[in-house]
């Protein structure tokens, strides 16, 4: 589904990605640790399409389509989804209006025709109650006055509305509860198919107890050093960052 | 100038008319168009304005049997058609409680004098009122409430580079009530400077709303000089959404007469490519215990050039007074430009006064993140800039008004992005 090959991207001269290789393919859930400054969130904004990178060597391809020749709303449309670390609020935009618009314009894109009132609604209520949205949030501005986890719980709502094949999830745990985060991790579980795929990226191994991985890739100062199965993350929790940051250097 | 025979040809069979007439005209010829560094005008150059389009006084139809009318999503209460600033009694229907007489024939003691007062040394008011043609005076009667709007449609069908002026008046009686939509039209490709000179008197207890729907073509350059004199507890508002033009000027006043008035003016402008729309507000607080309240809300796209200048003034005995007023600014491309000059001017000591300026950009954060649904970009930043109107919009309180402003809006965003 996606193949990352030789990835480097810099902001404003400086190198973060320094040669990222990652195959993820249908049905598989991958997740992506690393201590702080390793370029995690760096990696998840470059595949949505953040436009403050400049990508100086490699490629991206997914479903057999160059990603990085794409805007971030084409991406969207091909099926890649962002669970954003830092959910924006859209003071004066409504939840419904938002999410009417963006279901439609990708279905547009996916050569489908636009949702009516009555379907959107019914669709909405369905993936509301998956991760347990409150009804009264379709009535706000988009995240404004919402609280960290139902932030959270809209992103998945979100993933759930727009059907995508690979969603990254860029430290969805951060800020979350204990409760919050079962119910974020229950709302993924249940869109987990066999034919899309998600990429998990973490600081924690917590959330690896509820989403848990087919493999765990350790990033480190931009490139991945080390590939595992998902007790990789248990020894990582264990062992702490700083035992592979030897092991790189030696 | 242009003056000499606009002067003689313009109606008005009233003489006290006339000599008022008379003295704005020598006000005028004394002063001359104001230059850039006339306080009134600092933004907006006049002079320039007319050295470039050559505007000049041309032999104005009055009278036509054609004219389309626009077609509205909703129902009004009547409509009152303007050609060339004048009257079309075969193309109005009014509803009941409203009639029309020619302006001058009320137009007489103290309502003459207010109309024709320039309590600031504006010239180009002086040439508007020293020119105006004889328009309607518009009369709704005491205890009449009009509840859907009354669309006033003012076409302008002229000569290339010609110059017209009318002056209008409409008086809501006594405990009165209703709403005006006015919609503007005109000939293609002729190019005309219009002054509409309105003066409205709200008697005690009244409540008027007016919106004008500014959305003419290029060929339009339009000076307009809204002012109002509210007697005791009356309501005026008014709410103008500026797109259309090559130059738009609005001129608004508002005075209270007496306690317990509510003065409120809302504005929305969003020049564009080589456009010029300028907003000059006046809110004077004569007496306790009235309030206003005003927003305009600036959106100036490529070489766009806005500009508020909303002055509230506070007399020493107007104790208790309430006043707000905010101007809220995006600029949406390094070549626009927005000039705002709020100011606020109190005697009276027991106020509640604020004024608030702000100018800035669309939020990238927010449009990406909108891409990253799917929405095309063209379209969060259309999303973005409704989402910022809508406080202007909500201020609106007749719910099939506010739609058609919205709708307005909307297209004049999705054409900002189409045209790129």
């Amino acid at each position: 589904m996606l193949t990352i090959k030789n990835l480097h991207a810099s902001i404003n001269g400086k190198e973060i990605l320094k040669g990222i290789n990652l195959e993820i393919a249908a049905g598989e859930v991958h997740a992506i640790m690393g201590p702080n400054g390793s370029g995690k969130s760096t990696l998840s904004s470059v595949l949505a399409g953040k436009e403050d990178y400049e990508i100086t060597q490699g490629e991206v391809i997914f479903r057999g389509k160059d990603l990085l020749e794409l805007s971030p709303e084409e991406r969207a449309g091909e099926g890649i989804f962002l669970a954003f670390q830092y959910p924006v609020e859209i003071p004066g935009v409504s939840m419904t209006n938002f999410m009417r618009t963006a279901v439609n314009e990708v279905r547009e894109y996916r050569g489908l025709d636009a949702l009516d009132a009555k379907a959107f609604l019914a669709l909405s209520k369905e993936k509301q109650a998956l991760v347990e949205l409150d009804k009264k949030l379709a009535g706000r501005s988009v995240n404004e006055g919402f609280s960290g986890g139902e932030k959270k719980r809209n992103e998945i709502y979100q993933m759930a509305m727009l059907n995508p094949y690979l969603s990254i999830l860029d430290e969805t745990d951060s800020g979350l509860d204990i409760d919050a985060l079962r119910i974020v991790s229950e709302g993924v579980n249940k869109l987990k198919s066999a034919e899309n795929a998600f990429l998990v990226i973490t600081h924690y191994q917590r959330l690896l107890d509820y989403i848990v991985p087919d493999f765990v890739h350790v990033l480190y100062d931009g490139r991945i050093v080390k590939t595992g199965p998902k007790e990789l993350a248990l020894e990582l929790e264990d062992k702490g960052y700083d035992h592979i940051k030897k092991e790189v250097e030696a | 100038m242009l003056t000499e025979t606009q002067v003689k040809t313009a109606g008005w069979g009233n003489t006290e008319v006339q000599a008022l007439r008379a003295r704005a005209l020598a006000f005028f010829e004394e002063k001359g168009l104001p230059e850039v560094k006339n306080e009134l005008y600092k933004y907006s150059n006049i002079q320039r304005l007319f050295t470039e389009n050559g505007f000049r006084e041309t032999e104005l139809k009055t009278a036509t049997d054609t004219l389309s009318l626009p077609e509205l999503p909703f129902a009004t209460s009547g409509t009152l058609v303007l050609y060339n600033g004048v009257f079309q009694p075969a193309l109005s229907v009014l509803p009941a409680g409203v009639e029309v007489q020619a302006a001058g024939t009320i137009l007489n003691g103290s309502l003459a004098a207010q109309t024709f007062a320039l309590p600031e040394p504006d010239a180009v008011k002086a040439l508007a009122l020293a020119t105006a043609s004889e328009g309607v005076a518009l009369l709704i009667g005491e205890n009449v409430q009009v509840a859907k709007p009354l669309l006033v449609f003012s076409y302008t069908d002229v000569e290339d580079a010609s110059s017209l002026a009318s002056l209008h008046v409409l008086t809501a009686g006594k405990n009165a009530s209703a709403s005006v939509l006015m919609l503007h039209a005109h000939a293609a490709e002729k190019r005309f400077f219009a002054q509409q000179v309105w003066q409205y008197f709200t008697a005690e207890g009244a409540a008027l709303r007016v919106y004008d729907m500014q959305n003419e073509g290029p060929e339009s350059y339009t000076i307009n000089h809204f002012s109002a004199l509210q007697a005791a507890n009356s309501t005026f508002s008014l709410t103008t959404s500026s797109t259309g033009s090559a130059f738009m000027r609005n001129n608004v006043r508002a005075e209270h007469a007496g306690e317990g008035c509510h003065t409120e003016l809302n504005g929305l402008f969003m020049p564009s490519e080589g456009q010029h729309i300028d907003n000059r507000t006046f809110v004077g607080h004569m007496f306790p215990n009235c309030t206003s309240d005003e927003l305009y809300k600036g959106i100036a796209a490529a070489n766009g050039k806005g500009v508020f200048n909303g002055k509230v003034y506070v007399a020493r005995d107007a104790q208790k007074t309430n006043a707000y007023q905010s101007n809220k600014n995006v600029l949406l491309s390094r070549e626009a430009t927005i000039n705002s000059k709020p100011e606020l001017e109190i005697y009276a000591d027991d106020v509640k006064c604020s004024h608030g300026s702000t100018t800035g950009q669309l939020d990238e954060q927010s449009i990406f993140y909108m891409q990253a649904r799917g929405i095309r970009q063209a379209e969060a930043r259309k999303l973005l800039l409704l989402a910022f109107a809508n406080d202007v919009f909500e201020r609106i309180p007749d719910m099939e008004l506010r739609a058609f402003f919205e709708t307005e809006a909307g297209q004049r965003f999705a054409a900002l992005y189409r045209s790129r």
